[in-house]
């Protein structure tokens, strides 16, 4: 079964579609358009295969997002009942925490509150690193992570987890174990060439599909992330 | 988690040391000379009246302590229930005009019992749970009534005392059930 992502280049490359109900990260530096794609997906899933959708940010206010998806043509406050954008900057996110003393279960427990509460089958946490960050040890991270990959695997949804690495390099997450506990990993990369930085997208791993591995190149236009699944990233000589 | 089990073992081992240290446990226990002897208040759950009352105990709160912590029950509420469901019982020894001595912690260790099982609701419902225990409380009088058609005062006493203890427990797990936090909806 498969989750098609409504990007058209990206379904290419996965033969069809991200695999139904696993977790993704979704790696790139800053600026590679992690955002766009995610939102992509979930705006897709809701206005073309009817799938509710939650976004969980904990990196920009909410209004700014809403506001930023509508150049690319995404009307969030048009999706009603089947979206939820949830969080705000870490900083707001971690002051409701400590005012709260919620701790990892009560966090875990919100978010399976939230998916259950729209039957959302798609989901996006952005960025991993930030959510990571709101648990005090290494121990609660592991924790925090395997739990909420267990209970979003076990409602079924398809998750996406944002995953902001350093710039110009081929990291594929921060901590070091985010790509041990997901089914699959898509890399942006934003590689600098001259006066301009070439990007390119490709799946580095993907339990139980048979995927394109090669670095294909993509754009972001005014209507989102747009890849082109059959041509090559960089110039020949620089291959 | 530990720590529930690390409090079981200690109530355990002050009974023990009570019971084969102290020469006159009658001091200690809750009677009615009680408003002339306050302590009787606070001493009466560290003694017990035998050896059977005392090993009975002493295995049964150790199981309750081993399933508790097995739960992942929280360990204020465990302390609480126990203590809650041990003190309970005492305005009840005077209404209902005792005269033995009451001694013992079983009251505690039904209050933390029905803690558990209100804690594992999930995993058996509370509708089979509660009705089966209360069931089980009462066995000795249910028997006795049912081959004689009449309950031994005894007997019943100490089930109400159980029953009390049991009710309590499970009235303090509902009470503190933990309200949901929330961060990301703000």
């Amino acid at each position: 079964m498969r989750t098609n992502t409504g990007i058209e280049g990206l379904d290419a490359m996965l033969n069809g579609g991200l695999p139904r109900g696993r977790i993704i990260l979704i790696s790139g530096s800053t600026g590679t358009g992690k955002t766009t794609l995610s939102m992509q997906f979930i705006y897709n899933g809701i206005k073309q295969f009817n799938e509710p959708g939650v976004y969980m940010t904990f990196e920009q206010d909410k209004e700014k997002i809403k506001a930023d998806m509508s150049n690319f043509g995404m009307d969030l406050d048009g999706l009603g009942d089947k979206f939820r954008l949830v969080g705000g900057p870490i900083a707001t996110v971690y002051k409701y925490k400590r005012k709260t003393k919620a701790g990892v279960e009560d966090i875990i427990s919100e978010i399976t509150e939230i998916v259950k509460e729209i039957g959302a089958k798609r989901v996006v946490l952005d960025p991993i690193n930030l959510f990571l960050m709101l648990f005090d040890n290494e121990d609660e991270r592991r924790v925090a992570l395997a739990t909420l990959s267990e209970n979003l695997t076990s409602l079924g949804c398809t998750t996406l987890l944002i995953c902001e690495v350093k710039e110009q390099t081929m990291d594929i997450s921060r901590y070091g174990f985010e790509e041990f506990v997901v089914d699959g990993v898509i890399a942006l990369y934003s590689i600098k060439q001259g006066q301009s930085f070439l990007q390119g997208i490709t799946v580095r791993k993907m339990r139980g599909v048979k995927h394109h591995r090669e670095i294909r190149p993509y754009e972001i236009t005014d209507q989102g992330i747009v890849i082109y699944p059959t041509q090559p990233w960089l110039p020949e000589d620089e291959e | 988690m530990y720590k529930i089990l690390l409090f079981v073992v200690l109530i355990c081992v002050i009974n023990v040391l009570v019971f084969v240290l102290l020469s006159d446990l009658g001091l200690f226990m809750l009677t009615r000379e009680a408003f002339d002897q306050p302590w009787r208040f606070l001493t009466f759950h560290f003694c017990h009246l035998s050896q059977t009352h005392l090993v009975e105990n002493v295995i049964g709160f150790l199981l309750v302590g081993f399933i508790a912590t097995e739960i992942n029950a929280d360990i204020g509420r465990f302390v609480v229930a126990y203590f809650a469901a041990v003190f309970i019982v005492i305005p009840f020894v005077f209404l209902l005009s005792s005269e033995g001595p009451v001694a013992g912690n079983s009251t505690g260790i039904y209050g933390v019992l029905s803690m558990a099982l209100v804690k594992s609701k999930k995993l058996v419902p509370l509708k089979i749970t509660l009705p089966l225990f209360i069931l089980l409380i009462f066995s000795m009088s249910t028997v006795n009534f049912l081959r004689c058609g009449m309950c031994f005062e005894k007997y019943f006493e100490s089930e109400f005392y159980h029953f009390i203890g049991f009710v309590s427990g499970a009235i303090v797990s509902f009470v503190s059930i933990r309200r949901p936090k929330y961060i990301l909806r703000g």
